[in-house]
């Protein structure tokens, strides 16, 4: 505990540090306030607003689950199609890539032409940018499987099915978990990238702020995103520990 | 006697490589009788038993199996290779789920555990258990499809030698209850003289050819029955020796 304590110190003295020099700065008047407002006024701002900041972070997080659900339903599933059908792979993997080499922003337009403004379009977009690591992990997960271990099942002749979902798709789980753990930062960028263009969420307040120039609330909106992508991802290495500790799910027997 | 396995002039060669692991090997192994591969490193002890599994496919020669003992032959390999998100109980059942022909087969693992002494252990994953442990359960894992030839690739090397006895203890006493003949490969003369009836001493391919080869394993078969125990040991070690230095023996 103390050692912890010990190693994240720096952290919280810079941390500190930092939010100090800030406020003297602004309260000297030597960075105009309009441009970065003080940390004792963002505070207030979002203790005034807390309702709305609320609301749209709910939002916000409602378009992420939805978007990683969905990354994790259809990523999951196409790994597990592409390693039982080699020649399906060959045929879509590349464009995958290609796709997933596309920005966001690039997508997001066409996205709102397609679905239109609002909640489908934000989901869309999380759901594209987080689908490719859940993929790629999977896939990786499938195909690392320990070789000892084959072996040593190939001796019961077991149908591909059998190998699939008691030795492939268990000792792929480390490499899902890593992937999800990718994707659900990327799927906060989706989602808040979606909201600036369709509209709701967290990505909406920051662009209304933004032309209003309320910069104090653009900051709150920034910090909230990032405490959002935090607890997820939190979340995440949450979920691997418990089930982790009830089953040690590994690649390798030895 | 009924052979239990014929081979005639059993060639293997791996792709890529210039020998053979294996160059005209012929013995029989009647029912019943177990049988001691021993011989240096390289010499294809594991490849033959890797055969006779059906692991590997031979490149030449005939390797017959006995027709009623087809399909019932049970692997263990020299590292326990259990699933490590399994429990020791559903490793051990994990043939009875995989295999279609060992589907119907009562469900044995617990009293098997339990016969090895891991009654206490049934829901233990493998990293909760020590390695003889885990050999045990590998042990379990490969009689719960009620095999009648057993195939051990030196099971019990890497365990600590109060251990070892311990398990070859144990191989005997089940070979007595459960109607099994085995076949396994070892390093340890002691452990070949006192759990096999014969032993089928190999060379390292190429130095001494095919027919000398099994003409020293058959030479040796009866020995552990003709001579004292200790004697057997000795004169193992010597030519085992010799054959490590290269010599002819």
């Amino acid at each position: 505990m103390i050692a912890r304590l010990r190693e994240r110190l720096p952290a919280w003295i810079f941390l500190f540090v930092l939010l100090a020099v800030w406020e003297v700065v602004v309260a000297r008047g030597w960075i105009a306030d309009y441009l970065l407002p003080a940390p004792s006024d963002i505070w207030v701002t979002a203790v005034e607003l807390r309702d709305d900041l609320q609301a749209a972070t709910l939002a916000t997080l409602a378009s992420i689950l939805w978007g990683l659900g969905a990354s994790f339903a259809v990523g999951v599933s196409l790994a597990i199609g592409f390693f039982l059908i080699p020649v399906l792979r060959r045929a879509i993997l590349p464009f995958c890539v290609f796709f997933q080499t596309v920005p966001i922003v690039a997508i997001a337009p066409l996205l709102v032409i397609w679905f239109g403004f609002g909640d489908t379009t934000v989901r869309a977009s999380a759901f594209i940018v987080s689908l490719f690591p859940i993929l790629a992990n999977t896939l990786t997960g499938l195909e690392e499987t320990d070789p000892l271990l084959r072996e040593m099942f190939g001796l019961y002749k077991p149908s591909r099915w059998k190998t699939i979902t008691r030795l492939q798709i268990p000792s792929a789980i480390p490499y899902i978990l890593a992937g999800l753990r990718i994707s659900v930062g990327l799927a906060t960028i989706g989602a808040i990238v979606g909201e600036f263009i369709a509209g709701g969420g967290l990505g909406s307040l920051i662009d209304s702020a933004r032309t209003q120039q309320r910069v104090d609330l653009v900051f709150c909106g920034v910090l909230a995103s990032s405490i959002l992508a935090l607890v997820l991802v939190l979340s995440i290495d949450l979920l691997s520990r418990i089930l982790m500790r009830g089953r040690p799910y590994t690649r390798s027997a030895r | 006697m009924r052979a239990a396995i014929s081979a005639r002039g059993l060639v293997k060669r791996f792709p890529g490589q210039a020998r053979d692991v294996l160059n005209g090997l012929t013995f029989d192994v009647p029912r019943g009788e177990c049988v001691a591969l021993l011989g240096p490193s390289g010499c294809g002890k594991t490849t033959l038993l890797r055969l006779l599994m059906g692991i590997e496919a031979p490149t030449g020669g005939v390797l017959e199996i006995d027709p009623e003992l087809t399909g019932h032959f049970s692997y263990v390999f020299q590292e326990p290779r259990l699933v490590p998100w399994r429990t020791s109980l559903e490793n051990v059942r994990l043939p009875l789920e995989l295999s279609a022909r060992h589907r119907n087969l009562p469900d044995e693992s617990v009293e098997l555990l339990e016969r090895l002494g891991l009654g206490e252990r049934l829901q233990h994953f493998p990293r909760e258990l020590s390695g003889g442990m885990q050999m045990r359960v590998a042990l379990a894992r490969a009689l719960v499809t009620r095999p009648r030839v057993l195939l051990l690739d030196e099971p019990f090397a890497a365990l600590d030698e109060r251990t070892r006895f311990r398990l070859e203890d144990l191989l005997l006493e089940l070979r007595g209850t459960l109607d099994l003949q085995y076949i396994f490969v070892t390093h340890s003369i002691s452990e070949a003289v006192y759990l096999g009836d014969r032993v089928l001493l190999l060379d390292t391919g190429g130095q001494i050819n095919a027919d000398e080869r099994i003409a020293l394993g058959t030479r040796d078969q009866d020995l552990k029955l003709a001579e004292p125990f200790t004697r057997h040991v000795r004169a193992f070690s010597a030519r085992f020796h010799a054959l490590e230095l290269g010599q002819s023996a």
